[in-house]
């Protein structure tokens, strides 16, 4: 929580960041939670933000 | 009777006796408007101590390069020195018997490092870290010289509200032209009370490990406040030695607010009681990872 809030101040997108509670009985919660999660990412496209060099 | 040779009345009594090993404070520093922290061993030394309007480093972390030897070490502390030490002693870096500790109640101390480098006049009012500073009595002390003081903690939170309230993309302009300012000289790390890891993870020296390009900064400087988060005490000390001037204190500041918003109010090294606000579990916690 302290993670992304403190990535949102430094000006990166939230959606990029995710701790979720995944059980290791739950395949199907797991594949649904990453396929959100790269469908999120995909919309919003490669970080370059602090990649290249300044 | 001037504060200054109270200290070393003191510090000539400890020494004399044999009570303590070493006396730490402040001596007159080469430069004008400018005190720098001073070692005593021998009581005819004593002479060198002083008490001004510029004694603003905070002198805990010292503590730790003496952690392991025999022998008492005394040390004059202000509030932000007092509550560096609790938390050493809190996270097992420092041991209390081992401490003869000198309060002075704190007016707020003048920041010479400013004067110099920006010939700013902030030399006539107290320091930035000072300015919102909420604890300028000693939390801890065994003596205290002087009267306590009120608070004067002007906006703690003030700047980092501001940028809170920019958009995403002038958040990142603002902090990508703080990181890029940074030369990767440890300072801020070195100095800090909370940071007392012996071998940091930046040390270690593998390649490609966490290497020291400008575009690694970021991730430096966002680590290294995720390290401290719940133990900085707000000391201000990494910006003030921060030789170009990077708003180091903004990223502690912004975790000790979510902190405060999400666990409930609380300062880190102001009494032993209190636990550790990331080290601990209550049902009532806020939740977003189901
Ligand atoms: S931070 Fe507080 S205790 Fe420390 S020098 Fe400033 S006013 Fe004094
Ligand atoms: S992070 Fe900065 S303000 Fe916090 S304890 Fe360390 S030096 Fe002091
Ligand atoms: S003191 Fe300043 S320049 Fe040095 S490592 Fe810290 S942020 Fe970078």
């Amino acid at each position: 929580m302290l993670i992304k809030r403190l990535l949102e101040f430094a000006g990166i997108e939230p959606q990029r960041f995710l701790v979720k509670w995944v059980s290791s009985s739950e395949g199907q919660k797991f594949a649904d939670t990453i396929s959100e999660l790269a469908a999120a990412i995909k919309a919003l496209g490669p970080n370059r933000k602090y990649r290249d060099a300044l | 009777m001037k504060i200054s040779e109270q200290i070393r009345d003191y510090a000539k009594k400890m020494l004399e006796e044999g009570e303590v090993k070493q006396f730490i404070g402040f001596e007159k520093g080469r430069l004008p408007f400018h005190s720098t922290p001073v070692f005593i061993t021998e009581p005819g030394q004593v002479e060198r101590l002083i008490w001004d309007d510029y004694c603003i480093t905070n002198l805990s972390k010292y503590l730790v390069n003496f952690s392991h030897e025999d022998g008492k070490t005394a040390l004059v502390v202000k509030g932000c020195d007092s509550r560096g030490i609790v938390r050493l002693i809190q996270d097992h870096q420092l041991q209390r018997e081992k401490l003869v500790l000198i309060g002075i109640p704190c007016q707020g101390m003048k920041d010479s490092l400013r004067f110099f480098s920006k010939g700013d006049d902030s030399l006539l009012s107290p320091g930035g870290k000072c300015q919102s500073c909420t604890h300028p009595n000693p939390v801890l002390y065994d003596i205290l010289i002087g009267e306590e003081v009120k608070s004067v903690n002007m906006d703690r939170f003030k700047k980092t509200e501001e940028i809170e309230n920019l958009n995403i993309d002038e958040r990142y302009l603002y902090w990508s032209r703080e990181f890029a300012r940074c030369i990767r000289c440890y300072a801020c790390r070195n100095v800090c009370p909370a940071c007392s890891c012996l071998s940091c993870y930046l040390d270690q020296h593998r390649v490609d490990w966490h290497g020291k390009d400008p575009a690694e900064n970021a991730s430096y400087l966002l680590t290294r406040a995720i390290h401290v988060a719940g133990r900085c005490i707000e000391c201000g000390e990494c910006a003030r030695v921060c030789p170009t001037g990077v708003s180091v204190m903004e990223l502690n500041k912004k975790l000790i607010k979510d902190i405060n918003e999400l666990f409930g109010e609380q300062d880190a090294g102001v009494d032993f009681s209190q636990t550790h606000p990331l080290c601990q579990y209550h049902t009532d916690d806020p939740d977003d990872f189901q």
